[in-house]
């Protein structure tokens, strides 16, 4: 089993199913795709019988209404065009990478099906398909259980969840505290977590995950699958998401990954929130000329465009985007000088006065000259500065930025800044400074997952910090999916419209209304914090 | 008639001889010759030459002593018996048999005159010569060499024959300052009189008839042939066998180098007590001299050895820093600088001082005394750099502040002042603790910002800064010029659980009759608690973590019984090393008196501390360090020494109690462990 699960290639797998998707559609004759939110194309299981001659009825339904359809599928198969025979072929030929140990796994999925015939024509069937080739997947037998195969996997509810994260790997850490939230909201709801959901581990590439994905798909049946904390990961599941017409609840961090599927919804903080909300507090704070100050290490890369796109919306403007190298003091003056043009070169004379004073200054007073403690005035063409990066940073700045000669300039930040280390010691240089959050307070987080506060329902112990904030994320991704499937009698294909049409009512960590946006992007709500006389306070969002 | 004139003319001569004969005896008795008048006597008895002013160290060895002319006063007895026949010999071999005057020595000598030679030996008598000296002016006319006769006379009369030598011994002078045989043994052959050999006992009775003309300094060969005469004298005057005399005269005389007393124990230090008994006693500074005073102080002779040798030992180390020294600032405008690339001296002091009393141990104002006399640790006014640091911090401390509390280490400015730091200490976060022990300068200001330079100015005095401070913020850093002796004072506070002792160099002052004219105040009295116990053990702990783990960390293993500071002004022109243990402070100090930079990375670590270092070491072997004992309510817990929270592998802290830091963990540590990734990496990749 290991040997098969680390050489199965869920691409294979996928294209098979997709395979299958098609040879059911074409069967049926629905179309692939709909554009409505209203899934009733999601595949019935399918009962075939396959014989020399052709695919003939089966004899035993598997569930109620599957014969009639099965037997419409396997008229409108048996007339599957040159075309159609040729995706099948293609299909098989993706089938046949997998390992032979994997197909006997996924071909003793098919043997509950019951295929028609001796037992030697099993047999015969299914040395025919283990050994499949462009040629022989032509044959109607192979074919037929082919789609038995797929058509049996795909489609049914099970109730049953399946995630995958990377338990090893950098993120390990970051996925256990997202299994910590999911257990938590699964106690909450009164659920045995561990006997609804079978969590995978990705390690935190394309193929594990992928092989991680078939396993769920073909072996556990799940309902719905969650994971993609990684980008590489996410890019993987998204497609099968649609293909294979199975709800998908994504941990990406990128919204814009792409979420054309009806069946993939992201679940997880939304940095354009973030950056809409600074935008907008930064307009009404009369603060439309704005510089960026961002770390080269790229990942405040998004916020950054964000909150450029959003002030600019707004009417603002950014007047500069400069990097710094984190810890590089060098990179830090540098950027100083910058931002407040304080080039000795382009402003020679002024520096040459300054000089001449600093030395007359220092004569007089009987100290030596020093012209290192020449600095020239600040020139400021603009009214706040956003510094999308963790606290620590931006207490250097506003102690570089008094430094050069200002006494005041209002910040803007984002979720990084929230630490008792923002204001202890206090620097009243912050006064007056905002910053996002997708967390409110904390004393408001559900039970389980909450963290001793520190003097303060607005900080949780630094330790916790990470902890609580992936706990939330697993917390919520959890109680949406437990909000999804918890009717067992529900079709699979009425999942995703219900995650799109429930609303909460506000008393279960999200905001009264709907789950998701029509995007897909689940609604987190943001928080608008201001820093003052050493303590923070939320403002109003939107101010 | 013939009788009649013979009976006139007899009665005539009668007359006139009675007449001229009580005319001469009224011009002799007009002279005084008859007349040896109580008080010209006593002048003589009870002539006590003026005694030197001695200066004495803790334990009553003499260390220097203050003169215009020395004297070591002999009585008879303690003369040696081979001097006197000397003195005799050559200056008055009928001495013991004459009532005051040898008539055939006159007749001799003013035969020798006719004949045109030269006397080896005076006419004069010893007693004469008392006369003459005491009572007599040196005019050479009959009349006076006629009184001096009389008194003399008179003189034998109403003394001995041996106190007459007594006087005669003792209160002539001898050349090179000195009164008297005993001086004269001390200054020529540098020691005392009943150690001289026959030769050299000849020399000194031969210096009676002229100390110049035969100064054996300036003309040892005259010398020589003098004191051959004396031997030759006194074999003449069957004093020594003729064997005797042939070796004596063989005999080569061995002159001591004349090495003031006050140069060979402590010379700084004596400086300094001369000048402190002058401000004591309200007295002009010559005034000290032949006071037969007796100063005694606090020096310890041995730790003073110790610290003389501490600074010959460091010499390879100044010389190093000597070949640094002033080289580049022909570059730059330096306050104090001479000419352009000229080069200075290197110098160096070391003050200690026993913070429970406040006596001060050990003074060596420089490297050689000869060389130069500034007496450094107390006259010299140079930046303590930051050696100042722990007036701020333990201002600071006492004003709630924790060690464990956290600065954010940026670039700061006070007004256009803006302090210099190495990059690398830049960008960082810092407790207290670690800011003071590595000794980091924007963490320092930014504190004292927050404390206000005015109560930083009035802690340094209140600590004992006496020197005056410039109102402005470089003070913070220690740009404002102070003494050795202030550091020494502030130290010694810290080292004494906060009492600040006002520094003593002498304890007693008594004057030539053994009365006590000064006593210093009791300790008591010159104490004043300007610390609590508790603040001045958090600052002791804190300079013993400069030299476990911070600037001193060269001598990190002193840091068990130690505690200090390092002190480095700008370009090195000054550094300190400032530093104690509880029964010990010791400041020691390196420039040049030119002010100029030594360049080359030398620091108050680098230069001050090794001397510290040496010297503090021997002396521990005889004064042994009393252990740092924490006063009640101190409490200790490990603390992460950048982020200030609690923690296991941290350092370890004292706290008042009560005030220590919570259990919490830090922000600062949770964001550091992040490493790349970032706090609260929830949008990171």
């Amino acid at each position: 089993m290991n040997k098969m699960s680390r050489t199965l290639s869920i691409s294979s797998l996928f294209k098979w199913s997709l395979a299958a998707s098609l040879l059911t559609s074409c069967a049926t004759g629905e179309k692939t795709e709909k554009e409505d939110l209203e899934l009733d194309d999601t595949p019935t299981p399918i009962t075939m019988e396959a014989t020399a001659e052709g695919i003939t009825q089966p004899p035993v339904p598997l569930k109620k209404g599957g014969a009639r359809k099965s037997a419409t599928l396997v008229t409108k198969l048996a007339k599957a065009s040159e075309n159609e025979a040729a995706k099948i072929a293609g299909c098989i030929s993706i089938y046949n990478r997998i390992t032979p140990a994997y197909k006997k796994l996924a071909l003793k999925r098919a043997l509950p099906l019951k295929a028609a015939g001796s037992k030697s024509d099993q047999d015969s069937a299914l040395s025919d398909l283990l050994n499949s080739t462009e040629e022989s997947c032509r044959a109607p037998a192979a074919r037929a259980h082919v789609l038995k195969l797929l058509s049996g996997v795909v489609s049914q509810h099970s109730s049953r969840i399946g995630v995958i994260l990377p338990l090893t790997g950098p993120k390990a850490q970051q996925s256990r505290f997202i299994l910590s939230g999911m257990r938590s909201a699964f106690v909450e709801a009164g659920l045995k977590f561990d006997a609804q959901v079978i969590v995978k581990d990705s390690s935190g590439n394309a193929a594990a995950t992928e092989q991680a994905l078939a396993e769920l798909i073909f072996k556990d049946q799940v309902s719905i699958v969650m994971g993609g904390l990684e980008d590489a990961e996410a890019k993987v599941m998204l497609p099968y998401a649609d293909a294979l017409m199975l709800p998908t609840l994504l941990l990406t961090r990128d919204r814009d990954l792409g979420l054309a599927s009806k069946y993939a919804f992201r679940v997880y903080p939304d940095q354009k929130n973030l950056a809409d909300t600074l935008a907008l507090a930064a307009m009404r704070d009369s603060h439309p000329r704005v510089v960026i100050l961002k770390p080269s290490t790229h990942k405040s890369d998004k916020i950054s465009e964000y909150f450029a796109a959003a002030l600019r919306s707004a009417g603002g403007t950014i007047t500069a985007k400069l990097e710094y190298a984190p810890n590089d003091f060098e990179s830090m003056q540098a950027i100083g000088r910058q931002l407040f043009k304080i080039n000795t070169v382009e402003r020679a004379d002024e520096y040459r006065r300054a000089y001449q004073k600093a030395r007359q200054d220092a004569q007089v007073a009987g100290q030596p000259f020093d012209a290192r403690m020449i600095v020239l005035k600040p020139i400021v063409d603009f009214d706040a500065v956003f510094i999308p990066d963790d606290f620590r940073t931006v207490r250097h700045f506003a102690k570089l930025f008094r430094f050069y000669g200002l006494k005041h300039l209002p910040l803007i930040g984002n979720h990084e800044w929230r630490s008792t280390g923002l204001i202890q010691p206090y620097d009243d240089f912050l006064d007056g400074s905002i910053f996002a959050d997708f967390i409110g307070s904390y004393a408001k987080l559900p039970a389980s997952i909450s963290a001793p506060t520190s003097g303060s329902p607005f900080f949780v112990d630094p330790e916790q910090v990470a902890k609580v904030d992936f706990q939330l994320i697993g917390y919520r991704i959890a109680k949406l999916g437990t909000l999804a499937t918890k009717d067992p009698n529900a079709r699979r294909r009425h999942i995703a419209t219900t995650m799109m049409l429930s609303q909460s009512d506000g008393r279960d960590q999200f905001a009264p209304g709907p789950y998701f946006e029509s995007d897909h992007n689940s609604k987190w709500p943001t928080y608008l914090f201001r820093v003052k006389a050493g303590e923070l306070s939320i403002l109003p969002k939107g101010l | 008639m013939a009788g009649s004139v013979w009976r006139i003319a007899l009665l005539t001569s009668f007359v006139t001889s009675v007449g001229l004969a009580f005319g001469f005896y009224t011009y002799l008795n007009n002279l005084g010759v008859f007349d040896l008048s109580k008080e010209s006597l006593s002048l003589i008895l009870n002539h006590k030459d003026p005694d030197n002013s001695l200066v004495f160290d803790r334990n009553g060895e003499k260390i220097g002593e203050f003169f215009d002319s020395y004297h070591v006063f002999l009585p008879y007895e303690k003369i040696p018996p081979s001097l006197v026949q000397a003195i005799i010999a050559i200056e008055d071999r009928s001495f013991w048999t004459h009532k005051g005057f040898d008539p055939k020595g006159i007749l001799r000598a003013a035969l020798v005159h006719l004949r045109g030679g030269a006397s080896k030996q005076g006419a004069s008598t010893l007693t004469q010569q008392i006369v003459r000296n005491f009572l007599l002016s040196r005019e050479r006319t009959a009349e006076r060499k006629i009184q001096e006769i009389a008194l003399a006379i008179q003189l034998e009369r109403r003394i001995d024959k041996k106190k007459i030598v007594e006087i005669y011994a003792n209160s002539l002078f001898l050349g090179n300052g000195a009164y008297g045989v005993g001086a004269a043994a001390f200054r020529y052959f540098g020691k005392p009189v009943d150690q001289l050999t026959v030769p050299e006992a000849a020399l000194i009775a031969g210096l009676f008839q002229s100390p110049s003309r035969y100064n054996p300094s300036r003309y040892p060969q005259r010398a020589k042939a003098r004191q051959e005469q004396v031997l030759k004298a006194m074999y003449r005057a069957k004093m020594l066998t003729l064997a005797d005399t042939k070796s004596y005269l063989k005999q080569p005389l061995v002159y001591k180098e004349y090495k003031p007393l006050n140069t060979q124990v402590a010379p700084y230090f004596v400086d300094f007590v001369r000048d402190q008994a002058m401000k004591l006693l309200s007295t002009q500074a010559s005034t000290l001299d032949n006071r037969g005073l007796r100063i005694f102080t606090t020096l310890d002779r041995e730790l003073q050895k110790m610290a003389e040798v501490s600074l010959d030992e460091s010499k390879d180390l100044l010389d190093a820093a000597q070949k640094k020294a002033g080289h580049l600032h022909r570059f730059r405008s330096v306050r104090g600088a001479g000419a352009a690339g000229d080069q200075a001296s290197v110098e160096a002091a070391i003050l200690s001082i026993d913070p429970k009393n406040g006596e001060i141990l050990t003074m060596v104002g420089g490297r050689d005394y000869e060389k130069s006399k500034f007496n450094r640790p107390v006259q010299a006014l140079r930046s303590p750099g930051s050696a100042f640091k722990p007036i701020i911090f333990s201002l600071a401390l006492a004003k709630k502040w924790k060690w464990s509390d956290v600065i954010f280490v940026s670039p700061v400015t006070v007004d256009n002042y803006r302090p210099h730091t190495p990059d690398g200490d830049m960008l960082t976060e810092t407790t207290l603790l670690r800011a003071f022990y590595r000794s980091m300068n924007t963490p320092t200001i930014e504190l004292g910002q927050k404390l206000g330079l005015v109560p930083v100015l009035q802690q340094a005095q209140l600590l004992g800064i006496k020197s005056p401070l410039k109102p402005e913020f470089g003070t913070m850093l220690g740009s404002s010029e102070v003494t050795m002796l202030d550091m020494a004072r502030v130290y010694s506070t810290f080292a004494n659980a906060g009492k600040k002792v006002e520094p003593i160099a002498i304890t007693r002052i008594e004057d030539a009759a053994g009365q006590i004219i000064y006593k210093a105040d009791s300790v008591d009295d010159r104490t004043e608690t300007v610390l609590t116990p508790q603040i001045s053990f958090l600052m002791t702990q804190g300079m013993r973590d400069v030299l476990a783990m911070g600037t001193g960390f060269e001598s990190s293993r002193l840091a068990s019984v130690a505690a200090g500071k390092t002190g480095t002004s700008n370009d090195s022109t000054d550094n300190w090393f400032c530093g104690y243990s509880p029964n010990l402070t010791t400041i020691v100090w390196v420039g040049t008196d030119e002010h100029k930079q030594i360049f080359g990375n030398f620091t108050g670590g680098k230069l001050a501390l090794p001397i510290w270092d040496h010297f503090m070491s021997k002396a521990f072997t005889v004064r042994r360090p009393e252990p740092f004992r924490p006063p009640p309510g101190i409490v200790q817990a490990m603390v992460h020494p950048k982020y200030g929270h609690r923690s296991p592998t941290g350092v370890k802290m004292y706290f008042l109690r009560g005030e220590e830091p919570p259990g919490e963990p830090s922000a600062l540590e949770a964001l550091s462990n992040e490493g790349n990734a970032g706090y609260r990496d929830v949008f990171g990749n």
